[in-house]
């Protein structure tokens, strides 16, 4: 059984969210075969229908495409897709919440770029 | 599309007390439906209903377009396996399956020999001397084996650990995927089997409180804590599922509008804590609100 | 697929509660008749082939407590369940009439009372008229012990303890009544009488529509029971 769900989400949205990982990731390759529904279903431990919402959210946002008869690929250009939705997302999830606790403690946008660069450095 | 079960107004009544009242529902075809609740809901009354091994006061029933009693068109098509299922005194394990065999169109003698290895079964064993587990695991076995267009399992797991559970959740859906077919199953381990259900029905006190697919659900609640006057002012207006003081701090548990997930960012953009509800807490705090409505209602007469 | 006949399989997996268990007692008493049989002088006359119509009747109880809820729980309809649960019987009552008829004719006819003047088989009025009645008597009895087993199996799953507490009230209520009302009018001699006049034969076609009324009772029964 694969890494367990989060049971506070919808599991299709994290299933979409695990292969754009891969994808970004570079572990799925575009063009190459992505995880058949019944092996991300058996993988997760999730129902397939689940498994295949997610799946046909990626198709729907042009990131996955269907073969027909042999299965589901990854696009011509998905990393670039997946990559501009996390990115929108990273701003929304990350940024807004860093400024809004910056707010609270009192420090500035000086003080946070500066405390953003000594982060970079570090790494 | 005719539904596999489609009920309407189902109710069973014993004497004064409705242990089933006024529930409609339908199934649809190959999808694996959670029948959640606590313990005397009502779960195991309906679902006895469903294969006319109890009969309904009122309201209509139909499972494969058909009533289900004395018919065995339905009847061969559904297995109903349940926790109380009791077995002549005399039987052994081999015996209970034989007969299974014979009764189940779609039964698959090889699946049911690979379960009996999983689950370490003793085929010569009386099932008077099976342990809690054995017994749930020979239900099952059954189960499984017969690839039943309409499977009902009722708890099917007493008296299995972990490991057997696991295993039976696993040998489910593995089936499931290569041979769909419609399941319905009871249960009150909802963090367990939360990610194998489609579909969830959720009853308390013989009535049905949510008919929902169960992605939807997700995300639906989440609580809020924070100073009282805060939180006070962010839940106005809001449907709040449970509420807990602690001296000036409130932390409080609301849903979100169906098809809204914005909630919790409008808590945290007005500086609340905001922390995700569980599948197994939602229900629990459905089936607590309508026991405070329906106890503050007796109250007011 | 004949749910009919699977009933049938399922109680026949168990041949030995059917068919040798009733046998096997049957034979025990009887064995033992022999021995005593061989040590006096008197012919014995027993009443240990009535074991064998007691047992029918448990039979019938113990089996439709065993296995109704066990076939209900399997999908099995009440009438299937009920078709194959009473061919089961005549199989087994059949089995056993024959089974009687041989061990009456070996005792009477071919044995001489096995030697030791034992009467377990052939009993007087009991073996009286022609020979075909060692046969079916025992057999429309059989049934008739079978039914009512079966009907009280049935009345006890759809009424349980106070349903069958209430009716066995209500039978003696109505017995001590109808002794009553047969006292009053002085009844009694006629029944003698009438019970007196009556032969094996007679008695044994009296239960057959018993046994009809019962088999139907206990399947009115069984369509509600749950």
């Amino acid at each position: 059984m694969g890494p367990a769900m989060d049971d506070t989400r919808p599991i299709f949205l994290q299933i979409a969210e695990r292969i754009e990982d891969d994808i970004i990731e570079g572990t799925l390759e575009e063009e190459a075969q992505a995880p058949s529904t019944t092996q991300i279903a058996a993988f997760y431990h999730i129902n397939p229908a689940t498994a295949a919402k997610g799946v046909n959210l990626l198709v729907d946002e042009g990131i996955l495409y269907k073969k027909r008869g042999i299965g589901m690929f990854v696009a011509t250009g998905a990393r670039e897709i997946a990559l501009t939705k996390r990115k929108e997302q990273f701003f929304e999830q990350y940024i807004i919440n860093l400024v809004r606790e910056a707010n609270r403690l009192g420090i500035t946008t000086e003080q946070l770029n500066d405390m953003i660069k000594k982060g970079a450095a570090q790494q | 599309m005719t539904h596999v079960v489609e009920v309407n107004g189902l109710t069973k009544a014993y004497g004064d007390v409705k242990a089933v009242n006024n529930v409609t529902f339908k199934l649809e075809a190959d999808k694996i439906y959670g029948l959640l609740g606590s313990n005397g809901a009502g779960k195991t009354t309906i679902m006895h209903m469903l294969t006319a091994q109890q009969f309904e006061t009122s309201g209509t029933l139909r499972v494969f377009g058909e009533h289900p009693y004395e018919n065995n068109h339905v009847l061969q098509q559904v297995c109903f396996i349940k926790e109380s299922q009791k077995y002549p005194d005399n039987y052994n394990v081999r015996d209970v399956l034989e007969i299974a065999a014979d009764l189940y169109p779609n039964w698959n003698r090889e699946f049911a020999m690979s379960l009996v290895e999983d689950f370490q079964l003793p085929l010569k064993r009386n099932m008077k001397k099976l342990s809690r587990g054995m017994l749930s695991s020979v239900g099952i076995l059954i189960g499984l084996a017969s690839r039943a267009p309409l499977t009902i399992f009722d708890e099917p797991y007493l008296g299995l650990d972990a490991e057997k559970r696991q295993l039976f959740y696993d040998r489910l859906l593995e089936d499931y995927a290569e041979h769909p077919r419609t399941i319905l199953l009871s249960t009150h381990l909802i963090d367990e089997v939360g990610t194998m259900l489609e579909h969830v029905l959720l009853i308390n006190r013989g009535q049905l409180l949510l008919d929902e697919e169960t992605d939807s659900l997700r995300g639906r609640a989440f609580s809020v804590s924070g100073p009282a006057v805060a939180v006070e002012r962010f839940i106005a207006g809001r449907t709040v599922i449970d509420r807990q003081q602690l001296g000036g701090l409130v932390t409080a548990s609301i849903l979100n509008n169906p098809g809204s997930s914005s909630g919790q960012s409008e808590a945290e953009s007005i500086g609340l804590a905001v922390a995700p509800v569980s599948l197994q807490q939602l229900t629990v705090y459905y089936t607590r609100l309508q026991n405070r409505d329906t106890s503050s209602n007796k109250g007011a007469k | 697929m004949n749910r009919t006949s699977t009933v049938v399989r399922m109680h026949l997996r168990k041949k030995l509660n059917w068919l040798l268990v009733p046998v096997a007692v049957l034979l025990s008493s009887f064995i033992i008749n022999v021995l005593i049989g061989a040590f006096t002088d008197d012919p014995i006359y027993t009443g240990g082939l009535s074991s064998i119509f007691v047992y029918m009747m448990v039979m019938g109880i113990i089996t439709f407590a065993q296995t109704f809820p066990f076939a209900l729980g399997m999908g099995i309809r009440r009438l299937d369940y009920y078709r194959g649960t009473f061919a089961t019987g005549l199989l087994t009552v059949l089995v056993f009439a024959v089974f009687l008829f041989l061990m009456s004719m070996t005792e009477g006819k071919w044995t001489n009372y096995w030697g030791v003047r034992l009467h377990f088989f052939e009993l007087p009025y009991w073996s009286d008229g022609p020979i075909i009645n060692r046969l079916w008597i025992p057999f429309v009895l059989l049934l008739n012990m079978f039914a009512a087993g079966i009907l009280i199996g049935t009345y006890y799953r759809r009424f349980n303890k106070t349903g069958l507490l209430i009716g066995a009230l209500a039978i003696v209520l109505l017995g001590t009544i109808a002794s009553f009302v047969i006292g009053l009018n002085d009844y009694w001699t006629n029944i003698f009488n009438w019970l007196q006049d009556q032969t094996m034969t007679g008695l044994a076609l009296w239960t057959l529509p018993i046994t009809l009324l019962f088999s139907a009772v206990s399947y009115l029964l069984l369509r509600r029971c749950t």
